[in-house]
């Protein structure tokens, strides 16, 4: 055990007023036992800066007593030093009517549990990873070469990864790129031989063609990774990974309605972009060039029995594409049917340029059907047309612009060796899932970052940036990885889950639940973590029906004492409330109620999770023995929409409470003690009516049973 | 399944309204802006949003019919407001030079007014005609005495020769708007048949003669005109000139009055009824004009532009209107040879300006009179501002999802 | 020998996550941000597209990585008045503005605003409320503290405030300071503004209240903006339940901003789903040229759409008229159907666009290619990286893009 703490209370921004100091002081001294008590009117300011610095020392826990632990970060933080802090300004002080004994008694629960936590909380030792810098980029096309350049010229070895025999992918297929560049006029070279000649001659880069990765074990710092050319295998050590592999067009086979197999004059626009790059646009039926040209937008995108997303850059090909037939092909006519033209950005002003050419049509329609015609041509029907109803055209060639399906929606690529299976979780269509909006790399396995059309589509510029970033964040997790910190959202945290594993009894639950794949079994099938893939949410810990996981600065035993360290009275007219939150969301919302002095019921207190997804059911058990009357747990949204930033935290917190709930029933407890709000950061306002219509309802309900046992 | 109306883009006409005014249009993105801002669209199937996107799609044969293109009175609130500078009252002008040629009656005439280089070929017609005249007549020699221009050309020739060839023009145009009066009915059914719902109102419950004289009602109240918000002059020039030449005529009538009842050939006194009336025309004419050019000149090009088509009937009218006050003022200050060259100069533009009516822009009070009665005839009414209309339910219905094969 | 450090100019989404991702890697990093606190335009939004997720909950994680990041450093108040030097060794002057509010003082207690005498239009909810001059810019307002508007304050000879701090931390008579910072690389992240809507008067803003843009409507959706989360309508206050939007007010025009903002749709399609969620009657129009749903945005436009209760016109309105009872008419053709509309709403949303907030000339030195639409792309070997909407108008998951690419290209260029 820690030694005991030194306990700071700040009375300033009302905390004076709203409780009575000395009293806390006079707490902290008696029953808490601190090793020392000092109450400051202005602790995070000079005076009081000088008073601390006077008085921590290295090993012993300090207490500070003072305002939300989001705010004064900077001011409370020694090296070496284990800070706990209590929340008097937001959440008493802020919160509660001043001066009222519920506020009183609520402070001094929160010291409580602050020099309760305080005694448990041990300075996180760090373990850093840190076997290899080289970084892994799969995939050659020009994400994956934009990313090993910049790893390489960033000081990291690279290694890159390409099943095809010739660097480029796509790209170096096309004949030109979209404008990327004002005045966006017109299509551009791609320079992709240009990029490709600095990639294989950059000394810190070794490009595999014809090679694919068989397998990748380890974690961010430590990958091993094995890549097969032909029948030779080949070992690498790689610190982290970029996953660049890229598209394929969808199958037109499928596109049957479209024409496609069904006239050999009905292309892809893959096919016809490599029809104008061989040199001549022509039919392949017949070989005779077309003087009337269609393209067919969404061809399989926007539609549900095909890709429901939109490929993004078909709308933009396509009027590339028609350029090159107005260019190649004198007094051709190139007509565009889209369902909305998609240009976006500086995109617009290339498509006011395409416009001004006459031999090009464009209208909104649906096409509805394409077929061949009785003399060799094709006829493209389209319904709901600013151009009519029902009408047709007859072209000579018809062409798809087909969407863009994701590479790992067909092939795990990595063949990650993790318990969880070979392939990064993706969301539905195949799309690597991710923290989307604001985190837009992070995938559900650390050190490993998708770049460019595997991720999301985009067009070759917008490709090219994305490697770039996604070769930050694999540099980044390698430096993090050899400090022995947590990588985002945890940035910087250098605890990780220690495990017990004498109790273990191979349940495997923390292996299966844990959101990053962090956890492996080891050779007799108990947990192995790979500390560098651990994101330190604490879903482990959560999961864990034996309690033998635990971090040195977070663990169900500190919570536990923190729930135990205050008395709960039997009074029904006083009832307890605990409020379990997630500190990155509900936490600050609490703090925001407190900045805009809405009141909350003070028969709450509020204990601060990770995630929700780290609550151990058997805090919830510990709170009613201890008599609490109903415990509330406030995390993010989950689903299709959700918000955790460890993916599926307040999921599994959710799937555990019905078990929570079965096991109520049986005690007799009613399950409405226990309840689960989905709050957003920002809902701070429902906060006053949700405290109190469920300590309203804890009153109905009546004491807990288990009250004074 | 009845085969789709299949579209056959005019690459030729599309070129054609690009060169005569129409060069923005291919800019049109289909935003409907143009439509939302027209003061005198009806609300269903309203213009000029359509008539964009089949001017890009080079659909001739729509444009030609379409009554729409003639119910426009050009104020240029959409080409003010069009985001993408597509222009559209100027396409539409442009539609409309490209119609009148094209219903012209013969159809040389109608090249010959589309283009400055056969500006010598038009004056030679009436210079021929005089040369032929007079050789016919025994040669030309200057009347001698006081000025009265009988002595050069008797009445009746004027009136034989001018009569006849405008006769002949009103037959051509005859022709040309009993077509677009047919091509009209024809459009209609076809827009009907491609696009149910949003089928024009019935046909309104009205006597022909009825609808004559409600549409000239209007016509002379410049009702849809004064709607105009962005050129809101130019409905005041428009009817002064409208109105001048109206007096001018009906001076030209009195003049015949005077001959054919009176037997009076001398020139009227500045002080006789129907001098003053046609004095007071041509000086509204003169005001108009000045107006109308000024205008077209102040805009520039990065607004609106003006075409040789719109130059053409401004220049026809200025030159007959000078020239005619010119022919007075000679006449009476200066008399002898130079009043009868200049009253010879004065005819030739006369002849220009009414025989060419078919095939110059003056011929859109013809078309524009027929689009309009076609118009009432069909409820294609004015839509009136402020007017709340109920939006229909399918409107928002979920598009129906496509791919299923058909 | 190249400066390590790294600058960026602008503390928005894009400059944020630039700032952060360098620094973990282990650059220090330099944030000069204008405003009195970080979050740029995303702060002020109520939610994001397309999971509806406040951005105050990136926003929240973004600044606790700062905070627990000793080598990220932050000027609020700040401006870069000229650049010299080149890639590898900038010389940057940054103006540091006076806040009035010593930062190491302040506690945010919120004594000081109460008894402050003076008011000023509140930028942060687009002059829809007013603050005291003394304010806190807003509840995840980071740094939290509070700063005083110059333009408002009446100046030391009132000095109300000063006395009612207990912390001694209002200077009425601070001064700007200068300080030269030496870095290696410049990020440019300087973001975007609303498109002036005063220039759209064909619209009805400005003659109509109930007429509101799209980053006004954010506002009145946010619990902390001035309505506390109520659509009403500005004219009387009453529940905005009828609600058109106009898309590409401003963008895609050429008597306008050119270019699609695109973000507009995205945003509108949000918008309507705070309609539907506030009101079971809602009745909302979305007038449109084209739906710009990228990628997997498509989702989210296909499940608001599934809603009856939004219709969807291919149609931009260009009249706007007022409606007797309140709100306004707007009017424009839905093309699909073929006719004319004319549609009384309570409120009317133009979907503005957005401007480049800073422009060529607007800091010396600075050695971008600006283009004619405003907007600056990188020069080669100038070590200046623009990010974000300094580079295109996009969104925040592009701008995260942009900002993680430029660290890396800063580390690179400035790499030993």
């Amino acid at each position: 055990m820690a030694e005991k703490p030194l306990v700071y209370i700040c009375s300033g921004c009302g905390i004076g007023e709203a409780v009575k100091v000395d009293q806390l002081c006079a707490l902290a001294e008696g029953e808490l036992k601190a090793a020392g008590v000092k109450a400051h009117p202005f602790l995070c300011g000079p005076e009081g800066r000088q008073l601390l610095a006077g008085d921590v020392t290295q090993g012993r826990p300090v207490v500070i007593a003072a305002c939300s632990p989001r705010v004064n970060a900077d001011v409370f933080r020694w090296d070496g030093v284990t800070v706990e802090r209590v929340n008097l300004r937001e959440l008493v002080a802020w919160s509660q009517p001043g001066g009222s004994q519920a506020a009183q008694h609520l402070a001094e629960d929160y010291l409580r549990m602050g020099v309760a936590r305080a005694e448990k909380t041990e300075s996180p030792q760090p373990t850093p990873v840190a076997t290899s810098e080289r970084v892994l980029v799969v995939g050659g096309g020009i994400s994956g070469l934009a990313a090993a350049l910049g790893a390489a010229d960033a000081g990291h070895d690279v290694v890159l990864v390409e099943k095809e025999p010739q660097l480029g992918g796509w790209v170096a297929r096309w004949h030109r790129l979209l404008p990327q560049r004002a005045p966006y006029r017109d299509p551009q070279p791609s320079g992709i031989e240009e990029l490709i000649a600095r990639v294989t001659s950059h000394p810190r880069i070794e490009v595999l063609t014809e090679a694919e990765v068989e397998s990748t074990a380890g974690q961010p710092g430590d990958f091993t990774v094995t890549v097969r050319r032909g029948e030779e295998r080949s070992e690498y050590q790689v610190g982290a990974v970029v996953l660049a592999t890229g598209w394929r067009p969808y199958d037109a086979g499928k596109l049957a309605h479209l024409g496609f197999g069904r006239s050999p004059d009905v292309v892809t626009s893959v096919a016809f972009e490599e029809m104008v790059r061989a040199g001549r646009i022509a039919r392949p039926s017949d070989g005779r060039v077309p003087r009337r040209v269609a393209f067919i937008q969404c061809a399989g995108s926007r539609d549900p029995n095909h890709l429901p997303y939109c490929s993004s850059f078909c709308c933009a090909v396509s009027l590339k594409q028609a350029l090159y037939v107005r260019e190649q092909i004198p007094d051709a006519q190139a007509f565009i049917i889209y369902k909305d033209l998609r240009a976006p950005g500086p995109g617009e002003l290339f498509y006011r340029r395409v416009q001004e050419d006459e031999g090009i049509f464009l209208a909104k329609g649906d096409v509805t059907g394409v077929h061949p015609g009785s003399d060799g041509q094709v006829i493209v029907e389209v319904e709901d047309s600013l151009l009519g109803e029902q009408v047709s055209l007859e072209v000579d060639l018809a062409v798809l612009a087909v969407g863009a399906v994701p590479a790992t929606a067909d092939d795990p690529a990595l063949h990650l060796r993790y318990r969880q299976g070979p392939a990064v979780p993706t969301d539905r269509y195949g799309f690597p899932d991710s923290n989307f909006i604001c985190f837009p790399y992070e995938t559900r396995r650390t050190g490993i970052y998708a770049a460019g059309c595997v991720r999301q589509p985009m067009d070759a510029a917008a490709a090219a940036d994305d490697g770039a970033g996604a070769a930050l964040k694999a540099i980044q997790s390698i430096r993090m990885a050899a400090r022995g910190e947590a990588v985002h959202p945890r940035a910087g945290d250098l605890s990780f889950p220690r495990f017990f594993l004498q109790n273990c009894t191979q349940c495997k639950r923390c292996t299966e639940e844990c959101p990053f794949g962090a956890l492996d079994d080891d050779e007799r099938g108990t947990p192995k973590l790979n500390p560098s893939r651990c994101r330190r949410c604490g879903t482990c810990m959560g999961a864990c029906p034996q309690r033998i996981i635990s971090f040195d600065n977070y663990s169900v035993d500190q919570l536990t004492a923190a729930i135990k360290s205050f008395p709960v009275p039997d009074d029904p007219e006083q009832p307890r409330v605990l409020a379990f939150v997630c500190e990155n969301d509900a936490y600050p919302a609490f703090d925001m109620a407190g900045i805009n002095r809405l009141q909350l019921d003070p028969a709450v207190r509020v204990v601060p999770l990770r995630c929700l997804g780290s609550l151990n059911v058997v805090l919830i058990a510990d709170a009613f023995s201890r008599g609490i009357d109903g415990v509330l747990l406030i995390g993010c949204r989950s689903g299709d929409d959700y918000q955790c930033h460890f993916v599926r935290g307040s999921e599994l917190a959710e799937r555990r409470l019905t078990n929570v709930q079965e096991t109520l029933d049986r005690l007799m407890i009613e399950r409405e003690r226990v309840q689960l709000v989905h709050l957003a950061i920002s809902d701070f306002d429902r906060l006053p009516a949700l405290t109190s219509e469920f300590v309203a309802q804890m009153k109905r309900l009546g004491p807990n049973p288990y009250k004074g046992f | 399944m009845a085969e789709a109306p299949r579209i056959n883009p005019d690459l030729g006409f599309v070129r054609e309204i690009r060169r005569i005014g129409g060069e923005a249009m291919k800019y049109c993105y289909q935003c409907g802006t143009c439509t939302s801002v027209c003061p005198i669209t009806p609300d269903e199937q309203p213009f000029p949003r359509k008539e964009m996107l089949w001017a890009q799609w080079g659909l001739k044969e729509r444009l030609l019919n379409d009554p729409d293109i003639w119910l426009c009175h050009g104020c240029g609130d959409c080409s003010a407001y069009c985001p993408r500078g597509a222009k559209p009252s100027e396409v539409m002008a442009a539609l409309r030079g490209y119609a009148i040629l094209h219903h012209a009656v013969p159809g040389f005439l109608g090249r010959w007014l589309s283009s400055p280089a056969y500006i010598p070929l038009l004056l030679a017609v009436p210079v021929l005609l005089m040369i032929v005249g007079f050789a016919l007549a025994g040669g030309f020699s200057i009347p001698p005495g006081e000025v009265h221009y009988y002595k050069l050309i008797p009445f009746i020739v004027i009136e034989l020769v001018g009569n006849g060839f405008m006769l002949l023009a009103l037959i051509g145009a005859g022709i040309g708007l009993r077509r677009f009066w047919q091509g009209m009915n024809a459009h209609q059914a076809a827009l009907r048949a491609a696009s149910p719902e949003g089928a024009p109102a019935a046909a309104r419950e009205e006597s022909f003669v009825a609808s004559v004289v409600a549409v000239v009602r209007d016509i002379l109240a410049h009702r849809r005109f004064r709607q105009c918000g962005e050129a809101k002059p130019r409905a005041r020039q428009h009817a002064l000139m409208f109105y001048g030449f109206l007096l001018l005529f009906a001076a030209s009538g009195g003049r015949l009055i005077y001959y054919y009842v009176l037997g009076s050939h001398d020139e009227l006194p500045l002080s006789d009824p129907v001098k003053i009336v046609g004095n007071i025309g041509g000086l509204a004419m003169i005001l108009g004009l000045i107006g109308v050019t000024a205008n077209r000149l102040r805009r520039g090009p990065g607004v609106s532009t003006s075409t040789y088509f719109d130059w053409f009937l401004i220049w026809a009218f200025i030159m007959a209107v000078v020239t005619g006050f010119a022919a007075q003022g000679v006449r009476l200050n200066v008399g002898g040879a130079a009043a009868y060259y200049t009253y010879l100069v004065h005819l030739i533009f006369v002849f220009v300006l009414l025989i060419y009516l078919p095939y110059s822009k003056f011929a859109h009070l013809l078309y524009r009179f027929t689009a309009l009665l076609w118009a009432r005839r069909a409820g294609r009414e004015l839509s009136l501002p402020g007017r709340v209309t109920p939006v229909p339910a399918s409107a928002g219905a979920p598009a129906p999802p496509t791919g299923a094969t058909t | 020998m190249k400066e390590q450090s790294l600058l960026v100019i602008g503390g928005g989404i894009a400059g944020l996550t630039t700032a952060i991702e360098a620094a973990e890697v282990g650059r220090e990093v330099y944030i000069v941000e204008r405003e009195p606190y970080l979050g740029g335009r995303v702060a002020r939004m109520s939610r994001y597209f397309p999971k509806l997720c406040p951005p105050y909950c990136g926003l929240e994680i973004n600044f606790r990585r700062i905070r627990s990041n000793p080598r990220v450093h932050v000027f609020t108040m700040a401006e870069v008045e000229r650049v010299a030097g080149g890639p590898g060794n900038f010389e940057v002057t940054v103006r540091q503005n006076p806040r009035y509010v010593d930062a190491d003082r302040c506690t945010a207690c919120g004594q000081c605003a109460p008894v402050c005498p003076a008011e000023r239009p509140d930028d942060f909810n687009y002059g829809m409320s007013k603050t005291k001059a003394i304010y806190l810019p807003h509840a995840l307002a980071m740094p939290m503290k509070y700063a005083i508007d110059a333009r408002a304050c009446l100046g030391p000879q009132c000095g109300k405030c000063v006395e009612a701090c207990p912390y001694g931390a209002i200077d009425l008579t601070m001064q700007p300071r200068r300080l030269t910072l030496r870095v290696g690389a410049i990020a440019l992240a300087t973001g975007w503004k609303p498109y002036d809507a005063s220039r759209l008067a064909y619209l009805g803003y400005g003659s109509y209240a109930d007429v509101i843009t799209n980053v006004m409507m954010e506002r009145l959706a946010a619990v902390n903006g001035p309505t506390q989360g109520r659509i009403v309508r500005l004219s009387d206050g009453a529940p905005a339940t009828r609600v058109a939007f106009v898309q590409c007010a401003g963008s895609r025009d050429v008597n306008h901003l050119p270019y699609c903002s695109s973000i507009c749709c995205l945003a509108t399609l949000k918008q309507a789903r705070y309609v539907l969620d506030q009101y079971e009657q809602a009745d909302v129009h979305v007038f449109y040229i084209d739906i710009r749903t990228p990628g997997e945005y498509e989702d989210f436009y296909a499940r608001v759409r599934a809603d009856a209760r939004v219709r969807f016109h291919k149609g931009k309105v260009a009249r706007v008229a007022p409606a007797p009872g309140g709100g306004v008419v707007v009017e424009a053709e839905d093309m699909l159907s073929g006719r004319k509309l004319r549609v009384p709403v309570d409120l009317l949303v133009l979907a503005a666009g957005m401007a480049p907030e800073v422009g060529a000339g607007d800091i010396p030195g600075l050695d971008v290619a600006w283009d004619d639409l405003g907007f600056a792309s990188p020069l080669p070997d100038a070590g200046v990286f623009p990010v974000g909407v300094a580079r295109r108008a996009t969104d925040v998951v592009t701008s995260a893009r942009d900002g993680t690419a430029a660290a890396l290209r800063m580390i690179q260029l400035t790499a030993s």
